[in-house]
């Protein structure tokens, strides 16, 4: 026992030391371009658990070259801007050029699929950004291995014309967006500086078109940043980087059986095992449930995520969820479950809504059990029911239970009729139940209804739709069928005995634009439903040549 | 309320020319083009729409929507070759107006060039006939392979090839559709002559035909993450699983040997994405899931909303307002509407006249569901009830959220206070209306400061 704490004692020792004596590896600054701060992050996360091939697959082709070629598509200028774009773009480059004093060069070329920074100008630059559809001056884009091939490069789009405008844009804006395409190559994320060449270019004569020194300093840190990564990866060198590690206990809770109604409440306990301060941010995925937890752990701290879920309005097995987002390397999004069982105070068997087929010589009498799902005994005060021809009864089979029992008469009419028995309760938290009744009696027509939807002029003719008449109990002939418009053509299939009769209806084409409603009369040899009618409605958006 | 629909739709017409002339419409959309050999493949997959069209408009912002959602897959078909899922529970099935919804969610698929959709059992809630009334208006295929008729037949299929474009070449995508048994007795209740086959022997008997069909094989399943777990062990062809009824947000997704398991929630709220792996592999891969969550910064697509539109006009020209089933009372009276509280009440009246509830009709028409039942039930006095409700012309007096929504019917109140006394509302009465799917960052505190009320009488002022 004592040998394996000493051996565990060493082991501890032997990774703090570690832990201190392996280099500290450089971390991306905040200046830097997202994606590439994303992966340099990730490749510096991979050293530090001894993953060199991982982190190498990351690296490898992400510094800088000696020498930047620039190309850019003068043609697509147009003429009378041509000279002076030209100027501008050069004396972008010759400005990022003196300020590194050619470490790297940067060198224009004409060979477009090889050049480092690609530059192209376009009439109008537009961006769709979550189903927006924006104009704007220009962009720059990273592209990084080991996506899109194997090589470093940065593809900017330069709008000829102010954006929503008809006026050229500046010689200064193009400049300045030379620039910046150049910047960005080298790794600078955009900035909120207005003197800087990372900034917002805006219609000004007094826009930036050089670097300052502290953007020039910024790119050379990257530049240092990326060979001390390669540079550890290649001669496979661990490193360490100060991390957040979060762990919740548990990931998942079962409320188990809850009443409708009720708030309840559970804690995860959110701990950071790591060596950084842990950020947090928990979004639950419906509104009926609200997280209340500590957004910033500090290192081998615990916090607490509290969740709430509130249950009025829900029942049956609920499964919520809470997306945690933290800047944990290892784990950025982890999902929490809450589960429950949401009881009403009284539930119907089988169900609350019931379908019948009614019979054609007498009553039909349908059967469903009221049952309390609490310890309180179940009273039901009143039964009434939206239809005239239904009428419900309550049997008491126990405390806990009683029957109720539906009876439709026969004079209910012809085709569907939904109606709804309400039982009133003792129960405070339920004092009302509703069981709906879909009773279908003789001819059952579906759709009653026919959409032909949206008709375009680009809409394939004729539309085609299937009514379905159908009779569970006995067979039945169709005599007769009438659309009221010669648009419309029918045609009828009967199947199983005639209990069912398929109507392949037919919009040919030509209703004029608008809402168009139409009649289909159907005869049929059934005394009490000798005449059934079918809608027939679309919305025309323009006229339609028709067949 | 017809006459009202007769003028709307047309209008909704010209509405629809506005848009094809537009930029994005969607006959000059990039979803309408052929998607370039060159672009790699993208599935996108969502279950349980339970008829959300769109978010419901109550409170902002709000998430989810068809309508989005069709913004987004345009915006992604400029850069992939799309195969669209959608894995069942168009509807909730609870009456004509859920018939609607599912013949417009249809109508939105197919605008939206869906590829496949698996049944959910509150499909088969909407009845049988009726469900093969919208397999013959879905432009894609329906599946559902396990549910037979009485003779054992099937009654879709269970499966189907679909050809994709996929990094310059064409890609054969095996699509199989299928339902758990658990389900069962919901899709006999309805359709007492269906049977459902335990999926699992179904697909052992399709095993040698599925194995070997396809270059990637997808499973649209109707059931839990559980049973999905048992079927990719057992079954471990599949590429990926798309399950049902996991809840309502995504979860993370889940590898059991070579298949990756995903569900990303139910409600419209989300779509889910697999991307494929790009490399020359022979091996097609899932490289990676996300779900995207469908908030304000997606614009509504203007054909999908259009279609939309169309469906609120149905709503109305079927007067579905008119048919909606009333009950009595719980005190047996009825309803005298909010101005008869004023002359004792006046200073409570005066809060309620500058509260959101006094103008919540006004809401309903600015978002143009002032003829849906579903939205209006909770926007006037006692819809549900006999003497609620009825229109803006029979009973204007009822319009908004009244005293009456809370504190109940006041007829015999009004007519005698001291021996017709009513009882105080609560947090509960709040909750009728103000649930999470309509009124997310609902807090009675909070909420409740906005309203209060009721001083007047307790200091003696009345």
């Amino acid at each position: 026992m004592k040998r394996a704490v000493l051996f565990l004692g060493a082991l501890w020792a032997m990774s703090v030391v570690w832990s201190q004596s392996a280099p500290r590896a450089p971390l991306p600054p905040e200046y830097t371009n997202k994606a590439e701060y994303d992966q340099l992050y990730q490749a510096a996360n991979l050293l530090s658990k001894s993953d060199f091939d991982g982190a190498m697959n990351l690296l490898k082709g992400i510094d800088v070259p000696e020498t930047i070629r620039v190309y850019a598509s003068w043609a697509t200028i147009p003429v009378d801007l041509r000279d002076s774009f030209r100027q501008a773009a050069n004396d972008a480059v010759n400005n990022w050029s003196r300020a590194l004093n050619g470490n790297p060069r940067l060198e224009w070329t004409d060979d477009e699929a090889n050049a480092d920074v690609q530059i192209v100008f376009e009439e109008d630059v537009a961006e769709i950004t979550a189903g927006q559809f924006r104009l704007m001056h220009g962009k720059a884009r990273l592209t990084l291995p080991p996506q899109k091939g194997e090589k470093r490069r940065v593809r900017a789009r330069i709008a000829t014309y102010i954006p929503y405008t008809e006026m050229p844009q500046s010689a200064k804006a193009v400049a300045h967006l030379v620039g910046q395409a150049i910047g960005t190559y080298l790794g600078l994320a955009e900035s909120q500086k207005d003197t800087e060449i990372m900034g917002p270019v805006w219609n000004s004569e007094e826009l930036p078109t050089a670097p300052t020194a502290e953007e020039v300093e910024r790119a050379r840190n990257l530049i240092q940043i990326r060979r001390q990564l390669i540079d550890y990866a290649t001669r496979r060198v661990a490193v360490y980087i100060p991390k957040p590690k979060i762990t919740i206990e548990p990931m998942e809770h079962d409320f188990g059986e809850v009443a409708q109604g009720d708030n309840v409440k559970f804690t995860f306990k959110v701990r950071n095992e790591g060596d950084a301060p842990l950020e947090i941010t928990a979004r639950p995925s419906c509104g009926c449930v609200t997280p209340h937890y500590d957004r910033v752990i500090q290192p081998k701290q615990e916090g607490v995520l509290e969740a709430e879920l509130r249950t009025a309005g829900f029942r049956g097995n609920q499964i919520k969820t809470i997306q945690v987002t933290t800047n944990d390397p290892d784990q950025p999004n982890l999902t929490l479950r809450l589960t429950a069982n949401i009881k009403t105070a009284f539930e119907v068997r089988p169900s609350e809504t019931l379908t019948v087929a009614l019979k054609e010589d007498g009553p039909t009498v349908q059967e469903v059990e009221i049952v309390s799902n609490t310890d309180e005994p179940l009273e039901i005060q009143q039964l009434t029911c939206s239809a005239p021809f239904v009428k419900a009864e309550a049997q008491r089979i126990d405390d806990k239970r009683q029957k109720v029992v539906i009876t439709i008469n026969p004079d209910a009419p012809p085709g569907r009729n939904n109606f709804v028995v309400v039982a009133r309760t003792n129960s405070q938290r339920m004092p009302q139940l509703s069981i709906t009744v879909m009773a279908e009696k003789g001819i059952i027509v579906t759709p009653t209804n026919v959409f032909f939807g949206v008709i375009t002029p680009q809409t394939q003719l004729p539309v085609e739709r299937i009514v379905t008449l159908a009779r569970r109990d006995k067979g039945f002939q169709i005599r007769k069928i009438t659309a009221d418009d010669p648009a419309i053509e029918v045609n009828h299939e009967s199947m199983e005995d005639g209990k069912q009769h398929r109507l392949i209806v037919r919009y040919k084409g030509g209703w004029p634009a608008g809402v168009a409603q139409h009649k289909l009369t159907v005869e049929t040899d059934d005394p009490k439903q000798p005449t059934i009618q079918i809608t027939l409605t679309a919305n025309v958006i323009a006229a339609t040549g028709g067949s | 309320m017809r006459q009202l629909a007769v003028w709307l739709l047309p209008l909704l017409g010209l509405l629809g020319l506005f848009t094809l002339s537009g930029r994005e419409g969607i006959f000059g959309s990039a979803d309408a083009l052929p998607a370039s050999v060159e672009q790699p493949l993208l599935i996108a997959f969502s279950c349980e729409i339970n008829g959300y069209l769109t978010p419901c408009g109550c409170s902002k912002p709000m998430v989810g929507g068809i309508p989005r959602r069709a913004t987004l897959l345009k915006q992604l078909a400029r850069e992939y070759a799309l195969l669209k899922l959608e894995n069942g529970d168009l509807t909730k099935a609870s009456g004509r107006q859920d018939e609607l919804k599912a013949e417009t969610l249809i109508e939105m698929l197919n605008l939206m060039g869906y590829d496949a959709l698996n049944l959910g059992e509150y499909d088969f809630k909407l009845g049988l006939t009726y469900l093969q009334s919208l397999q013959q208006r879905f432009q894609g295929k329906v599946l559902c392979g396990n549910v037979m008729d009485s003779g054992g037949k099937p009654l879709f299929d269970a499966f189907t090839l679909v050809e994709k474009n996929h990094d310059g070449r064409r890609l054969k995508v095996l699509i199989v559709g299928l339902i758990s048994e658990r389900y069962a007795d919901a899709i006999r209740q309805r359709n007492p002559e269906l049977q459902v086959i335990p999926a699992m022997s179904h697909l052992d008997a399709l095993r040698e035909q599925l194995r070997t069909t396809g270059e990637l094989r997808i499973l649209l399943w109707h059931g839990t993450q559980q049973e999905a777990e048992q079927i990719a062990r057992e079954h471990p062809y599949f590429d990926l699983i798309i399950y049902a009824h996991g809840g309502d947000g995504p979860l993370p997704p889940k590898q059991v040997g070579s298949t990756r398991l995903v569900f990303s929630g139910n409600d419209a709220k989300f779509v889910g994405l697999a991307y494929l792996e790009r490399e020359t592999n022979p091996k097609l891969t899932v490289a990676r899931i996300e779900h995207v969550r469908l908030t304000e910064d997606y614009k509504d697509d203007a054909d999908t909303l259009q279609i939309k539109l169309g469906y609120l006009a149905r709503v109305d020209a079927e007067g579905l307002l008119m048919q909606v089933a009333r009950r009595p009372t719980l005190n047996g009276d009825t309803f005298a509407g909010s101005r008869a509280c004023r002359p004792c009440h006046a200073e409570d009246y005066r809060i309620w006249e500058r509260s959101k509830h006094a103008k919540a009709m006004q809401t309903l028409n600015d978002e143009k569901h002032d003829k849906d039942p579903e939205c209006v039930v909770c926007h006037v006095v006692g819809l549900e009830f006999e003497g609620g409700f009825v229109s803006m012309e029979k009973t204007p007096h009822l319009k908004d959220v009244g005293c009456e929504s809370c504190h109940g019917p006041a007829r015999k109140h009004v007519q005698d206070p001291l021996n017709n006394k009513l009882g105080k509302a609560g947090e509960q009465s709040c909750m009728q209306c103000h649930v999470p799917a309509h009124s997310p960052g609902f807090d009675f505190q909070t909420y409740w400061k906005q309203i209060e009320h009721g001083y007047s009488l307790r200091e003696g002022k009345q």
